[in-house]
C-alpha cells in the first residue's frame, strides 16, 4: 500500500491525503452534530424534568410563602434530595437569576435568601478561585444579582484582569456592593467604556439612593476618558447637577467634537440659559454636528434672547438639517418666538414653508 | 519543439490548478477555524449579557430602519408589522415606496390611516425625486415614515432616500419583503455596544424563508426548504454565512454585509457618499466605500457578523429565477473589483486591499473563469485520449470530498449557535442534500456567473424581471403538510 502510495507523483500524493483527512472530518463532523443534537435534547429533557420542581420550590418559599422565613428543614430536604449533581444546581441558579432579574423589593430579598439557604453560592466561591475568566465571571455575576457582598476577594485585582469581560464585571459589582467610595471605579479608570458597559453603570446609578450620588462634575474633566466625560455628562443630566456646569461649559473648549457636541447638549437639557451667549459665540465657527446641537439646545433653554440667530439659521442656513432645527427650536419657544414664527411664516420661499410645517407638524417626531 | 512547449504548458497548467485548490482549500481550513473562534466568543459574551438592560436604557443608541418596497402589496402590510414590532428601546421604520406600480401605497395608506406630510428632507444623498412623505394618524404607528418616491431601477436609489430622512446614528438596512426575528435590532447592535473600536456595519446570517411557517410576519416554526433549488441555497448560505463571514469577521475583513440584513452608522455611509445606485452589488459597494473612508480618514474601524440567523427571505424556487439573480451578483462582482482594482494592495487601506479585494478577484471573480478552462481541458485530454483516468479520478474526489467537508462542518457550526430545525430528519435531509449539490446545483451557479462576466465585459442588458414572489406558507398550511405526510 506504501509503495503503490509513494509511487504517485506529488499531487497525487498531496489529493490522496486531503481526501483522506476530508473523509475523516465528514464522519467528526457528523458525530459532532448528531452528539451535539442529543445533548441539547438531553438538557431539554431535564429542563422538562427539573422545572416542576424549581416552580413549586419558588411558588412555595418565594411568590406564596406560608411562613415569613424560608424554612430550615424543607429547603435542607431539598437540597438533598434534588441538588445533588452539579448541572442541576447551576440550572436552579439559572432560573433565580432570570427571576432576579423581573422581581425586585421582598421577592428579590426571599430569592435571595432563597440562594444562600440552598447553600448555591458554594460553587461560585469555588470559581473564584479560578484561572479561567469563564468561572469568574460566572461567580461575579451571580453575585453580583444576588447582591452578595464579598468581604475576602482582590477586588481591585479584578479591575486590572486582562480579561475586559471581568474588569467590566469588577467594576460595576464594586460600584453596586461596595458602600465604601463605590465611585473609586471612575477614579481609577483607565481605560475606555464602551457604549454597552456605559448602559451598565448608568443603569446601576440611577437606581441608587440619592444620598449615595456624588457630584458627577468630578469626573468631567479634559484629563479624563472621553467615554466617561460622557456618561458623567448623561448622569449629571439625569439627576440635574447644576454644579457641573461650569465644568461642562469648560469642555466646550476642547478640539474633540463628540465632546463638545455632548456638552452642548447637556447645556441644553440643564436649561441652563448663562451658557446661552457661548454658545452663539462658537456656532459660526463648528461644524454642521455642533451647530445642530447649539440650535437644539437654544431651543430647550428657551430664553428668548437668541431668537433672531434661530430666525436667521432658518432663513439663511443652506443646511436644510440646521434651518429644520433652528425651525424647531422657534416653535418651543410658544409664545416667546409667535412674533419670530409669523415673519417667517409671512415669507415666500416655499423652503422656509416646507421647513416650518415641518418642525410645527405634531406627527413628525424629529 | 511544439510538443514539449505543450508538454511545459500542460504541466504548468495542472500544477497552476492544482496549486489553486490547494490555496483555496487552505483559506477556507482558517475560515473555519476561526468562524469557530468568533461563534465561542459570541456564545461566551451572550451568556453574561442581559438584553433587558439595553431595552430599557434611555441611553441606548437610536436606529431607523430603511425597508425599501417595489410591488409588495400581497405582504407589505404583514411585514411593516412586524418591522414594527421589532425589540428595541428607540427607532423609527421607513418604509421607501420605491414607484410601486400596484397598490402598495394604497395599501399602506389605508391601513396605517396615513396622511401626506410637508418633510424638511436634507436630500443628502443623490436619489430619484420623492412625491411624498407620509405619517400615520394614530400614535401607535407614530414611529412609521413613508417615502413614496418614483422608480430608481435599484434598491441603492430607495436606500439613498430613506437614509436622507433617517434621524437616528444607526440604520438596518433591509428589504420590506424579509421576516426578520424580533430581536434582530438589540441581537445586531452587540458588536456596536460592546467594541472599543467604532463599529461601522454589522450583518447576521440570513436564511431561505421557503418552507417555514409564518404567521403576520413572524417566523413561527423554522424549517429547511423543501424543494431542490431553495434547499441548496439554503446551504449555501449556511456555507456563507456560519462559515465564510464569521471568519472573515474575526479577520476585520468582511467582503460585504448582505443587502437584506445589515446594521450600519449612519454618519460614516453619509461621509462615504452613500449608496451608488449604478452598482449591481451594492451591499459589496457600500463596504468597500466605507472601510475606504475610514482609512482615508485613518480612524481604526471594524465591520463585523453575528452568528445568530436574523433574517428570512424568500429564495428564488426555481432555476430561472435563480439564474437571473445570480447572473446580477456576478456582473456586479465585476463591477465591484473593476472599480476599486487600483486599491489593490495599497498599504493604505490595510484589510480591503490585503485580504477583500485579493480574496474577491482570485477566489471569487477567477474561480468560475478557471473551473471553465478545467471543465475544457478535461474535454481536451479526454478527446485526444491523453487523460489518466485514474488520477483524474482521485483529483475529482478530492475537490468533492473537501467540499463536503467545508459544508458540514458549515452545518455544524450552525448548530451549534442555533437548534433551529426541530427534528433530526431535517438535519440528516438538509446534510444528504449537501452531498449532491456540488454536481446538482454548483454547474448552476457557474453557468450563470460566467453569462454574467460576459454581459458585464461587453455592457450588455439583461431583463431583471421581477422576482416571482409566492409568499410565505401559513403555519397552518404547513401543520397540514404534516399531518398529511
Amino acid at each position: 500500500m506504501m509503495q503503490l502510495f509513494m509511487s504517485f507523483p506529488l499531487f497525487i500524493q498531496a489529493a490522496l491525503i486531503i481526501i483522506t483527512l476530508s473523509l475523516l472530518g465528514w464522519v467528526v463532523t457528523l458525530i459532532n452534530l448528531l452528539y451535539n443534537r442529543w445533548k441539547g435534547n438531553r438538557e431539554d429533557q431535564e429542563r422538562r424534568d427539573t422545572e416542576p420542581l424549581f416552580q413549586e420550590l419558588f411558588l412555595h418559599h418565594i411568590f406564596l410563602p406560608k411562613t415569613e422565613e424560608l424554612q430550615p428543614n424543607v429547603l435542607q430536604e431539598f437540597k438533598m434530595k434534588y441538588l445533588g449533581r452539579k448541572r442541576v444546581r447551576r440550572r436552579l441558579v439559572a432560573d433565580m437569576l432570570h427571576y432576579q432579574q423581573l422581581f425586585s423589593g421582598t421577592i428579590g430579598s426571599r430569592m435571595e435568601q432563597l440562594y444562600v439557604s440552598l447553600e448555591l453560592h458554594k460553587d461560585s466561591l469555588k470559581y473564584l478561585k479560578s484561572r479561567k475568566p469563564k468561572k469568574l465571571l460566572l461567580a461575579l455575576n451571580e453575585f453580583l444579582n444576588m447582591h452578595l457582598l464579598l468581604t475576602d476577594i482582590d477586588l481591585e485585582g479584578l479591575q486590572k484582569h486582562k480579561h475586559p469581560l471581568v474588569r467590566e464585571i469588577a467594576r460595576r459589582y464594586i460600584l453596586k456592593m461596595t458602600p465604601n467610595d463605590p465611585f473609586q471605579i471612575f477614579t481609577n479608570l483607565d481605560e475606555p467604556l464602551s457604549k454597552r458597559e456605559q448602559i451598565e453603570l448608568f443603569k446601576v446609578i440611577t437606581e441608587m439612593e440619592y444620598r449615595k450620588l456624588p457630584n458627577f462634575a468630578m469626573w468631567i474633566q479634559a484629563d479624563r476618558q472621553p467615554s466617561l466625560i460622557s456618561l458623567c455628562l448623561k448622569l449629571a443630566v439625569y439627576f440635574q447637577q447644576y454644579d457641573s456646569i461650569p465644568v461642562i461649559t469648560r469642555l466646550l473648549e476642547l478640539e474633540d467634537a463628540q465632546i463638545r457636541k455632548e456638552a452642548i447638549n447637556a447645556l441644553g437639557k440643564l436649561h441652563q440659559d448663562k451658557a446661552e451667549r457661548t454658545l452663539v459665540a462658537l456656532y459660526d465657527h463648528e461644524e454642521e454636528d455642533v451647530k445642530i446641537e447649539i440650535l437644539k439646545a437654544l431651543g430647550r433653554i428657551n430664553s428668548g434672547h437668541y431668537l433672531n440667530l434661530l430666525k436667521q439659521a432658518c432663513e439663511q442656513e443652506e443646511s436644510i438639517a440646521l434651518r429644520k432645527h433652528a425651525a424647531h427650536s422657534i416653535y418651543n419657544h410658544r409664545e416667546r418666538g409667535q412674533e419670530v414664527w409669523d415673519t417667517l411664516r409671512s415669507k415666500e420661499d416655499p423652503e422656509i414653508q416646507t421647513v416650518l410645517n415641518h418642525a410645527a407638524n405634531k406627527l413628525i417626531r424629529y | 519543439m511544439e510538443d514539449i512547449i505543450l508538454h511545459y504548458l500542460r504541466i504548468f497548467y495542472e500544477n497552476a490548478v492544482f496549486y489553486y485548490c490547494i490555496g483555496i482549500f487552505t483559506l477556507y481550513g482558517v475560515l473555519v477555524f476561526f468562524s469557530r473562534k468568533v461563534i465561542r466568543s459570541n456564545r461566551f459574551y451572550t451568556g453574561f449579557r442581559k438584553e433587558d438592560t439595553v431595552l430599557t436604557s434611555p441611553i441606548a443608541p437610536g436606529i431607523s430602519v430603511v425597508a425599501p418596497a417595489y410591488n409588495e402589496s400581497v405582504i407589505i402590510i404583514s411585514n411593516v408589522r412586524s418591522l414594527l414590532t421589532l425589540n428595541y428601546p428607540l427607532f423609527e421604520v421607513i418604509v421607501v415606496n420605491d414607484g410601486s406600480t400596484d397598490d402598495t401605497l394604497e395599501k399602506l395608506i389605508e391601513e396605517f390611516s396615513l396622511v401626506p406630510v410637508d418633510f424638511a428632507d436634507p436630500r443628502t444623498l443623490p436619489s430619484m425625486p420623492v412625491k411624498n412623505y407620509y405619517k400615520s394618524t394614530k400614535r401607535a404607528y407614530s414611529k412609521l415614515l413613508i417615502v413614496d418616491k418614483e422608480n430608481g431601477k435599484s434598491k441603492a436609489d430607495a436606500v439613498n432616500a430613506g437614509l436622507n430622512v433617517a434621524h437616528h446614528p444607526y440604520f438596518l438596512n433591509t428589504d420590506v419583503d424579509s421576516i426578520l426575528d424580533n430581536d434582530t435590532l438589540i441581537k445586531l447592535m452587540q458588536p456596536v455596544l460592546e467594541e472599543k473600536k467604532e463599529v461601522i456595519a454589522v450583518g447576521a446570517s440570513l436564511r431561505i424563508a421557503n418552507s417555514c411557517d409564518v404567521d403576520s410576519g413572524m417566523i413561527t416554526r423554522v424549517r429547511p426548504p423543501k424543494q431542490w433549488i431553495p434547499a441548496f441555497q439554503e446551504i449555501e448560505y449556511i456555507r456563507s454565512f456560519s462559515m465564510g463571514k464569521l471568519g472573515w469577521s474575526h479577520m476585520n475583513a468582511v467582503p460585504n454585509v448582505s443587502g437584506g440584513l445589515g446594521l450600519f452608522n449612519k454618519a460614516v455611509v453619509l461621509e462615504a457618499g452613500g449608496y451608488d445606485p449604478r452598482s449591481y452589488a451594492e451591499d459589496m459597494d457600500i463596504i468597500a466605500r466605507i472601510s475606504q473612508h475610514m482609512c482615508d480618514e485613518e480612524r481604526p474601524y471594524a465591520i463585523r457578523y453575528i452568528p445568530q440567523a436574523l433574517c428570512w427571505t424568500e429564495g428564488p424556487s426555481n432555476i430561472k429565477i435563480l439564474y437571473r439573480q445570480r447572473v446580477r451578483w456576478a456582473r456586479g462582482l465585476w463591477q465591484f473589483i473593476a472599480t476599486h482594482f487600483k486599491r489593490m494592495f495599497n498599504p493604505k487601506y490595510k484589510q480591503f486591499a490585503w485580504a477583500v479585494l485579493p480574496y474577491n478577484l482570485i477566489f471569487e471573480l477567477l474561480a468560475p473563469i478557471i473551473e471553465l478552462t478545467g471543465i475544457a481541458y478535461y474535454i481536451y485530454i479526454v478527446v485526444t485520449g491523453q487523460i489518466n483516468w485514474y488520477y483524474a479520478i482521485i483529483l475529482l474526489i478530492f475537490v468533492y470530498t473537501f467540499s463536503i467537508f467545508i459544508t458540514l462542518t458549515s452545518l455544524l457550526w450552525d448548530q451549534l449557535v442555533f437548534r433551529q430545525y426541530r427534528s433530526w430528519k431535517e438535519i440528516i435531509v438538509l446534510g444528504a442534500r449537501s452531498l449532491l449539490e456540488p454536481v446538482l446545483y454548483h454547474p448552476i451557479l457557474l453557468v450563470s456567473a460566467l453569462v454574467g462576466y460576459f454581459y458585464q465585459i461587453f455592457g450588455l442588458k439583461n431583463t431583471w424581471g421581477a422576482m416571482e414572489r409566492k409568499g410565505f406558507e401559513s403555519s397552518k398550511t404547513n401543520d397540514e403538510h404534516d399531518q398529511a405526510s
